[in-house]
């Protein structure tokens, strides 16, 4: 008996010494949640991550991408979710977290989970055929205006979707009803939409900008406003941004990571040490550069008050063009 | 012209090279294997190589990629024609023809012809692609929502009219599929339907877990009836790794045909090789003096799709190299991994990257030459797995059906529909309903549904819109005529 | 019961069930002018017309074939299908929390001790061998993603 208690003894001693190192540290393998299939952003964003973390020795253990595609993300994130207060799951996540929710697709929102950091962004364009007489956004939603029926556009793969709340949001800053446009929805998204504009089906597209680059550079088609702060001179000079164009429209499509439900401080303050390292490595940035993103990064803190921020605004845009259920 | 062949000859000089070589032949053996296994598929193969290309130059990283991808087609009519399971859905008329050859012993001759038309459907495709690219893709921008559903409206009507015995079941395996391609989230309004509350639903029901069900499970079902009787081709001869001159005369015409056909589609952007396979099967046929050997074991049943499936690939490389627009799942996964390494395929192209453009296209001219030396003796193995007995193989397939359905999706609630669409396969064998049908309309219902609906947006409503369009027109009249054609034939055969 | 008639019957149900859950869908502002209901309504129409034409013509033709369903001659197949269809279903609730290798070992073994009767050693060894073997091929070597489940700590990779 007495052996007994000392043994329990000494092992509440080793587990209160445990606690109190303070530092976490990931014990076993890590695995990164895509939930989508291989292929896609999330996916992208999740093996970009592993190559920068295992190439940088950012983290000592190994790193997986583990698919659960389904559910416009819910069913990766439900797996996350079951994974409550273990350090070594992670998830990428976008919009899509707040927008599912707001749409009555999802229950799940970033409160049931620990978020991490905001990583990376793609900014949304809104394109036209290259003879096309629009040269602005605001000729554009002249001719929407005086015929919406004669100005298709084109957008995917579902309605609700980040790209089409930009056009929503401005059709709404340039007074046009939202349910008058005539969106033809593309399920194949990118690949149905661009031939379809370059075919002349569509008469425009909101669309991300990555999708219509080389063809705006190639001068198939023409990028004529899009959704950052201001021109991105990189890679897409002389295109001015919506709010350079007296649009108050700033949409940043962003992804980032969440973590398990119920992380502890500690444990959240070594993902907050690795990301912030990791997006300042050399292997990160030529990533992002090649990928044709751009850099994002918000760290915990910043990115839960972001979170907290942008599903307000996007409540009361739902709200506003009777999408929210 | 003198371009063209200039252009080839940077092409050539960038392949050959001996890590070329060797990267062409270790991506055309993944990707065979990739697609002999139900439920893996090129897509996947090409992500497992993101990874690996990381480290490589651009050009041999497409290279790899392509090889795979055309392995892949090369290896997915393997499991069609011996075990009657496709490998993904480009294999599924693979089995029409393959699997009764298999029965009748000539398992030797089917993967040999598979694999020869296969290179010839790839090298066909590769030239139409050398030489008509511009032209062709210039075509298929022409296709917009209009045509799209007047081509549906073509596959689906050919595919019923091939169906045995009466049409009527026909069009009730194809409502079917049509159903199960309704389930989950309409993406035109985002309402969710027909999914009765059960969530896994939502994302709709996937046309290869359906195809595993179908074909490769209900297969194993069918034997349990044959189990305790002895396995009968350990006595029988299986069949020489070689096909007679007087069996391959009888494809040359249905490839060379087929082709053509496989290329045009694959082009199309969003349209599978499913299409081109059973498009160019019904073709044939209709074609065909000897049509009622369709199905039992006609070899230019097999060739013929085999090639109409390779040069389909070779189509799917337009719109990605012309117009930087991935035409296929797989090749969108093969943009992203370009991008990675700092290439973004654009229209431009050929004039930006001639080495890369080039090179990929010399490399799958290269790659299918490999790609044959690789397959013909790998039948040889592979034929003797038939001498595996039934009551090994049998759970064995079981194992690696689940494998592949958890690959899809990654996701177990799939078992359960795998094994419901199994027993749905087990009785409408019983009952003699046509399975093509149902899984065609399952996977390009959606495409016909939206095609339909974002026709009806453009037109403000207007049904006149499929008429008002040349092409859109011409494939109404033939699939009208198909229709009339197969009503004749069948009232002939009843009298 | 024939063939064709089963299957007309069949038919028609199936098309009324979709036909009337079609109709129940809410109606929406926003998407296209068409709607989700359309193209369900025509496809469950077409289905119960067809049904009906069947069931007609097969009563009219009267060399109507009996479907083969041999409940009773074919016992055993029916048997074996049950528990390959309940291995299958229990296999897919155990995959995540077990993990591949553990529930694929347990899946193979009950399934080959079914199929292959008798041979207890060759079916642990094929039981043992598929999921190491397909785990070693596809989890590790090709790094695609299989449950890990309850062993996680215990596996190398």
């Amino acid at each position: 008996m007495k052996k007994l208690f000392a043994v329990l003894m000494l092992i509440a001693l080793f587990a209160t010494a445990g606690a109190a190192s303070a530092e976490w540290k990931p014990s076993r393998t890590i695995e990164l949640i895509a939930p989508a299939n291989p292929g896609g952003g999330w996916d992208m964003l999740c093996r970009t991550v592993q190559k920068a973390l295992t190439d940088e020795k950012l983290v000592e253990k190994n790193v997986i991408v583990v698919n659960k595609p389904g559910g416009g993300g819910a069913t990766g994130w439900n797996y996350l979710k079951g994974k409550k207060g273990q350090g070594e799951y992670l998830a990428a996540t976008s919009t899509l977290i707040m927008l599912n929710n707001l749409l009555g697709k999802s229950e799940l929102t970033h409160h049931d989970f620990t978020p991490l950091a905001a990583l990376q962004t793609e900014w949304i364009s809104v394109a036209v055929e290259q003879d096309s007489p629009w040269k602005t956004v605001k000729d554009l939603f002249e001719a929407i205006k005086a015929n919406p029926s004669a100005v298709p556009v084109g957008v995917g793969p579902t309605l609700g979707n980040n790209d089409h709340l930009v056009f929503l949001e401005l059709a709404q800053a340039n007074g046009v009803d939202p349910a008058s446009i005539k969106f033809i929805v593309y399920p194949g998204a990118g690949g149905e939409i661009v031939p379809a504009l370059l075919g002349g089906h569509v008469k425009a597209t909101v669309i991300g900008l990555a999708e219509v680059l080389e063809q705006h550079k190639a001068g198939k088609m023409r990028v004529i406003g899009v959704s950052s702060e201001k021109t991105l001179a990189e890679i897409l000079p002389g295109v001015p941004s919506f709010k350079e164009q007296g649009v108050d429209v700033v949409f940043p499509h962003w992804r980032g990571i969440i973590g398990a439900p119920d992380l502890t401080e500690d444990q959240v303050k070594y993902w907050d040490g690795v990301f912030s390292k990791m997006v300042e490595t050399e292997t990160w940035k030529t990533l992002v550069k090649n990928l044709g993103w751009d850099s994002f990064y918000q760290n915990s803190a910043e990115h839960k008050a972001f979170l907290e921020g942008s599903t307000k605004d996007f409540d009361e845009l739902l709200t506003q063009v009777g999408l929210k259920k | 012209m003198d371009v063209i062949f200039d252009n080839l000859a940077i092409g050539f000089a960038t392949a050959i090279t001996a890590t070329n070589i060797l990267w062409v032949f270790i991506g055309g053996l993944l990707g065979t294997v990739m697609g002999m296994l139900p439920g893996l598929g090129p897509a996947t193969g090409v992500a497992i190589l993101i990874p690996i290309t990381y480290g490589m130059n651009p050009s041999t990283a497409l290279i790899t990629m392509c090889a795979v991808y055309y392995g892949a087609m090369f290896g997915g009519s393997r499991a069609s024609i011996m075990i009657n399971t496709p490998g993904d859905a480009s294999a599924i008329v693979s089995c029409f023809d393959g699997y009764p050859m298999t029965k009748n012993g000539e398992a030797g001759a089917a993967l040999a012809i598979s694999a020869i038309a296969s290179f010839i459907g790839g090298t066909i495709g590769m030239v139409f692609l050398v030489f008509l690219t511009g032209p062709i893709a210039a075509a298929a921008l022409k296709f917009g929502p209009a045509e799209m559903f007047s081509l549906m409206l073509f596959a689906l009507v050919a595919t019923i009219t091939l169906a045995e015995g009466s049409l009527l079941k026909g069009v009730i395996a194809m409502c079917i599929g049509f159903m199960l391609s309704t389930i989950g989230i309409d993406p035109l309004t985002g309402i969710i339907r027909f999914t009765f509350g059960v969530e896994e639903l939502q994302d709709g029901i996937d046309f290869l877990v359906v195809m595993i069900g179908v074909y490769a499970i209900c297969e194993v079902f069918k034997n349990y009836k044959n189990l305790d009787t002895k396995y009968s081709l350990d006595s029988r001869s299986i069949g020489k790794v070689w096909v007679s001159w007087a069996q391959f005369k009888k494809c040359i015409l249905p490839m060379l045909r087929s082709s053509p056909l496989g290329f045009f589609v694959g082009v199309l952007p969003g349209m599978g090789a499913s299409i081109a396979t059973f498009m160019s099967y019904a073709m044939e046929k209709n074609l065909s003096k000897t049509p009622e050997k369709f199905g039992k074991g006609a070899i230019e049943g097999l060739a013929a799709p085999e090639a109409a499936n390779n040069s389909c690939a070779a189509g799917a490389m337009v719109p990605l190299l012309t117009l930087g627009i991935p035409g296929s799942g797989t090749t969108a996964v093969m943009l992203g991994a370009l991008m990675m390494l700092g290439v973004r395929p654009g229209p431009i192209l050929f004039s930006q990257f001639p080495e890369i453009a080039w090179g990929v296209i010399a490399s799958i001219l290269l790659g299918n030459i490999i790609l044959v030396i690789i397959n013909l003796p790998l039948a040889i193995p592979l034929v003797q797995l038939l001498k595996i007995p039934q009551r090994i193989m049998l759970p064995l397939i079981l194992g690696m059906g689940f494998m592949g359905t958890y690959f899809l999706n990654y996701s177990s609630f799939d078992f359960i529909l795998v094994m419901a669409f199994a027993l749905g396969g087990y009785i409408f064998s019983k009952l003699e309903i046509p399975l093509p049908p149902l899984v065609l309309a399952l996977i390009l219902g959606g495409t016909t549904e939206q095609s339909f609906r974002n026709s009806m947006s453009l037109s403000d409503g207007s049904l006149a819109i499929f008429f008002q369009k040349p092409i859109s027109v011409t494939l109404i009249v033939l699939a009208a005529v198909s229709l009339v054609y197969s009503l004749l034939k069948r009232r002939k055969y009843a009298s | 019961m024939s063939k064709n008639f089963t299957s007309g019957l069949i038919s028609i149900i199936l098309g009324t069930i979709y036909f009337y859950t079609a109709m129940q869908f809410p109606e929406v502002q926003a998407g296209d002018n068409t709607g989700p209901k359309l193209f369900p309504l025509i496809v469950g129409a077409v289905a119960v017309i067809a049904g009906i034409l069947l069931c007609i013509s097969d009563r009219r033709s009267g060399k109507a074939e009996a479907v083969a369903w041999n409940f009773l001659s074919d016992r055993a197949v029916w048997i074996k299908i049950f528990v390959t269809m309940v291995l299958g279903i229990t296999y897919g609730l155990v995959l995540d929390t077990w993990g591949y290798l553990l529930a694929t070992t347990a899946f193979m073994f009950f399934a080959t001790m079914m199929i292959n009767r008798g041979r207890f050693v060759q079916n642990v060894l094929i039981a043992v061998l598929f999921p190491a073997v397909t785990y070693g091929a596809f989890a590790i070597a090709l790094q695609l993603s299989l449950p890990r489940g309850i062993i996680e700590n215990m596996l190398p990779f």
